[in-house]
């Protein structure tokens, strides 16, 4: 007879069946109050009969059979005839029910996270001396994005298990992989083929992670993911962000902003003025540009007469463009370029190309003569950056550029 | 008796059918329907006793039972389980349908015992 005392030993049989029921924690506790009454029942019977208290509870326990193989019939008995479908139906409405709230939280967390990130770069950029503008957007802004995100998804994964297997009538241990595994590759299906976004490298590279962060956190989700406001983490956050502003506001106060309007462009590079060719100067002609297109009109016949016999096109150029120290430096080449014979009324569209890493650029508008000449009649100097790439996940990783 | 397997596999289909028969007679906890069912069989239906919980359980799940918590008569609550009108009526099914089992097997192994002689 084994040496372990027989309170133990039911103990560790009660253990058993629970471990095999697969229920949720209420359903597991009445099941075990049941069978642990039995116990008593059966114990006290054998100490009637002549057995001394510790035979007694032993044959108790022997008695009621394999402890897994009585949990296991007994959770199948619990969920009988619609386990299958309240798995699926509890899935669902969990998911459904659940999502409104998330989508709230999400919003909430955006803001609170977006704020505070955004406090955090300022902070940074201060400290380097650098201007005070906001930082919503850009990289700093896109890891914001991803940082609230995989923060949601981690969320989502932590307390979707328990209200599956509530559902469901199954323990939170019984659904933590399934519900994982679904939640990921559902999770990473809608990123990468259905969420067309603004997407730059960070985004790219940190949105993937969001479906790996549901995985752990539902692997490791507990039977009650309650979340009470004065728990440690969100105490740690709340000084953190207390911190963070503080420093912000101090830094705010006390740095002057830096001047970003003095800058200046040598379009020397890219064509002479009007002033310095015979044709042009001392003329005067009319240049309207809109945002994809350009016209360009001569006072008379005779002077677009002129211009075109020397200037036979006009081209429309957009070159990649850089402010360093104040000075406008423009790349070795056009991105892209168009060009429309000169008439008496000369329409020129162009566009904008749109790469995964914006870049600024200078649109100009440039007569061009059989011998290379160039004139430039009209130029939008680093007036803004090249669109921003939109796309799934998918899109941008199979993109050639 | 002894715990052969013929038996258990035996026992494991009649369970539904003891568990309802036993329940027929008045509201009953688990430990005293597996006594009951011990005692009217004079020991031949000795299971073991966790068998009997998943039955009863299942049986609640299909609406042949109702169960609910109440003191028993040493004190601690315990489990009363209470047959139901579909109870009943699985009962009927289920000793009509035994009685229709149990005499198709007497009457062939009544012929491998006196097989007809010419």
């Amino acid at each position: 007879m084994s040496d372990v005392p027989a309170a133990q030993e039911r103990d560790a049989w009660l253990s058993r069946v629970a471990t095999s029921l697969d229920l949720p924690e209420p359903m597991t506790a009445e099941v075990l109050e049941e069978l642990a009454g039995h116990l008593d029942d059966a114990a006290g019977a054998y100490r009637d009969a002549g057995l001394d208290t510790v035979d007694a509870d032993r044959r108790a326990i022997r008695s009621m059979g394999d402890p897994a193989v009585l949990g296991r019939d007994l959770g199948n008995a619990r969920r009988r005839g619609r386990y299958l479908l309240a798995a699926v139906g509890g899935a669902v409405r969990a998911t459904i029910t659940f999502g409104v709230w998330a989508w709230l939280a999400l919003w909430i967390g955006a803001a609170a996270v977006g704020l505070i990130g955004m406090l955090i770069a300022s902070s940074l950029l201060h400290a380097v001396g650098s201007s005070t503008s906001s930082y919503f957007g850009g990289p700093v802004g896109n890891l914001a994005t991803v940082v609230i995100a995989t923060g949601w998804f981690a969320w989502l994964g932590r307390v979707l298990p328990a209200r599956v297997a509530k559902s469901a009538r199954r323990s939170v241990l019984g659904v933590r992989v399934a519900v994982g595994v679904v939640g990921m590759v559902a999770g990473s299906l809608v990123l990468w083929q259905s969420v067309s976004m603004p997407m730059d490298g960070v985004l790219a590279v940190g949105l993937p992670l969001g479906p790996v962060a549901f995985l752990v956190a539902a692997l490791r989700a507990p039977a009650d993911p309650s979340l009470r406001l004065l728990s440690r983490p969100l105490v740690f956050l709340g000084a953190v962000a207390a911190a963070v502003t503080a420093t912000v506001v101090l830094a705010l106060a006390t740095v002057t902003p830096s001047e970003l309007h003095g800058w200046e462009a040598n379009t020397a590079g890219i064509g002479k003025t009007p002033e310095d060719v015979a044709v042009f100067a001392g003329h005067t002609w009319d240049v309207n540009s809109w945002s994809d297109t350009t016209t360009l009109t001569f006072p008379d016949d005779t002077m677009a007469a002129a211009a075109a016999a020397q200037f036979p096109v006009v081209r429309a150029e957009v070159w990649p463009t850089t402010i360093v120290d104040g000075l406008v430096h423009f790349g070795p080449a056009p991105v892209f370029a168009r060009e429309v014979p000169l008439t008496t009324a000369t329409q020129v569209d162009w566009t904008l190309p749109v790469y995964r890493t914006p870049m600024m650029v200078s649109v100009f508008i440039v007569a061009a003569a059989r011998d290379g000449t160039r004139v430039v009649l009209d130029g939008r100097i680093a007036e803004g950056t090249t669109p921003v790439w939109r796309g799934t996940l998918a899109d941008w990783w199979l993109s050639s550029r | 008796m002894g715990t052969d397997p013929l038996r258990t596999e035996l026992l494991k289909g009649a369970m539904t059918y003891l568990v309802l028969a036993v329940l027929r007679e008045g509201e009953q906890y688990g430990y005293q329907v597996a006594q009951h069912i011990r005692e009217r069989s004079d020991g031949a239906f000795a299971p073991s006793e966790g068998s009997l919980y998943p039955a009863l359980h299942r049986l609640e799940a299909e609406g042949a039972l109702t169960a609910a918590w109440r003191a028993s008569e040493k004190g601690p609550r315990r489990r009363w389980y209470r047959i139901t009108e579909a109870g009943l009526g699985a009962l009927a099914a289920h000793e009509a349908e035994f009685a229709a089992f149990a005499g198709a097997v007497t009457k062939v192994t009544a012929l491998r015992r006196e097989p007809s002689g010419v």
